[in-house]
């Protein structure tokens, strides 16, 4: 999907990555990524870069050496990103005559504009560009200031140039996202999966309670109430049932409350019964033998999860 | 947050707490969660009744026998006389077994005055829940006081 722009995605597509358009030119200290390629005048395939191929399209040159910011192809496979190596990029256009840029993408070389050399009538040490150089009466000085250098330029600093090469990845949210049955199918390598489909994942639970004796929610996914039906028995109540009751309940109890003081008891779970919508767990302490069960209220910290298929 | 008592055919009482979920929007409200647990009612529900918390008892040791009784949730005395007869029976079962235990003991070891013991011990266990004070509590909180087994 070719996507030029910093807009959102549009309706039925899912971005992935930056949103700058192809063909951008950024200064980095280094390529940020994959997307983008430094303009050095690298050889890149036609086929791996569609998108800046495309691009290229209205600014290629077949010079590539007096036309440096251009693209350029090389054969039917491969094509050249302009190469910025050593330049300073200027403004195109002109904002007097004086100060006229070239053409695009094409090599203004160096380039020293008028100035004066002052000069004694006889022989001695005179003032050139700040610099003393000696001259001769009459000798038109051509010796260059120290330090010497081969052009002529202002401060500068070096960074490395680079272009977005490859697209903004957008996705199909039919085809990119994972479903709710591709998220049950627990199968696809080449999904994403977006927070509202992750529970349809068979490992994840479909609920999960922690309430105390009276049924009070402490915290609770997927559920709109308890019952408190009697001691140490209650109904969990979901807010989106099952499809059916062949679901897994997990169900403990912490802290037991003992009815009679000083009585030592062993903790007994049970997943009583279990419907779509809700699911019934008794929890007891009992005294030696579970023929004794029933002798205490449950647990002060009760914790349910259940896992399985919902509609 | 207040709660939805429903009666029993039994003449108990279901306790139906509503939550409010992780998953539940943040602007989700105790009404509305209170209107959404209207559906989880049971199907036998005799009649139903909206309480707020502070009218259930503050001691869930008799829940079993909790009634509605108005606006409020009481505890029925001659409901919470059986549940703790149960239990003496039930913790005096072990007891029990144990008394016989040592009377079997006894009886191997010609020791009378063991045998004596024991079976003194299993009687009062086994009359424990007929203990007269848990016909004369007239409170849960006398009644759970009643503590006969030995």
């Amino acid at each position: 999907m070719n996507y030029v722009g910093n807009g959102p995605a549009p309706s039925g597509l899912v971005l992935v990555g930056d949103t700058n358009p192809i063909g951008m030119i950024g200064y980095f200290h280094a390529p940020p990524n994959a997307s983008w390629v430094q303009l050095n005048g690298q050889a890149l395939l036609k086929a791996s870069y569609p998108d800046l191929w495309t691009w290229a399209q209205g600014f290629l040159t077949a010079d590539q050496v007096a036309n440096p910011g251009l693209y350029k192809s090389i054969d039917g496979a491969t094509f050249a990103v302009p190469k910025l190596d050593g330049t300073f990029v200027r403004s195109t256009g002109q904002i007097d005559a004086n100060h006229v840029a070239s053409a695009l993408g094409v090599l203004q070389a160096d380039a020293v504009g008028p100035h004066v050399h002052t000069q004694g009538a006889t022989a001695g040490t005179g003032v050139n560009s700040g610099v003393n150089v000696p001259y001769a009466a009459g000798v038109t000085n051509t010796g260059n200031p120290t330090p010497a250098t081969t052009e002529t330029r202002p401060a500068n600093v070096a960074l490395v140039p680079c272009v977005k090469a490859l697209r903004t990845l957008l996705m199909p949210a039919s085809g990119g996202v994972a479903s709710q049955a591709d998220q049950e199918a627990a199968a696809a390598l080449d999904k994403l999966v977006t927070p509202g489909a992750q529970k349809f994942h068979p490992s994840a639970a479909k609920v999960f309670c922690a309430f105390d004796l009276s049924g009070v929610v402490a915290r609770a996914f997927n559920v709109s109430s308890v019952t408190d039906t009697g001691t140490g028995d209650w109904t969990v109540n979901f807010t989106t049932p099952f499809s059916d009751a062949n679901y897994t309940v997990a169900f403990q109890m912490t802290t037991v409350v003992p009815i009679a003081a000083g009585t030592s008891l062993t903790t007994l779970t049970t997943p009583h019964s279990k419907l779509a919508g809700s699911a019934r767990v008794w929890g007891h302490g009992y005294t030696g033998t579970t023929n004794n069960a029933f002798v205490s209220e449950g647990g002060t910290s009760n914790n349910f999860i259940a896992f399985g298929d919902q509609p | 947050m207040k709660r939805i008592v429903c009666t029993r055919p039994d003449g108990g009482i279901s306790i139906v707490v509503p939550a409010i979920s992780v998953d539940d929007p943040p602007s989700f409200t105790e009404a509305e969660a209170l209107q959404r647990a209207r559906a989880n009612v049971p199907s036998d529900a005799v009649s139903t009744r909206d309480v707020e918390a502070s009218a259930l008892p503050s001691s869930r040791v008799f829940r079993d026998a909790w009634v509605l009784s108005g606006a409020s949730i009481v505890v029925d005395m001659p409901r919470a006389r059986t549940i703790h007869r149960e239990r003496i029976r039930q913790r005096a079962a072990v007891l029990i077994a144990r008394a016989d235990a040592d009377w079997i003991s006894a009886e191997q070891n010609h020791d009378n005055a063991a045998k004596a013991a024991a079976l003194a011990r299993k009687l009062a266990l086994v009359a424990a829940p007929n203990d007269p004070a848990i016909a004369a509590a007239t409170t849960p909180e006398q009644l759970a006081a009643v503590d006969p087994v030995p």
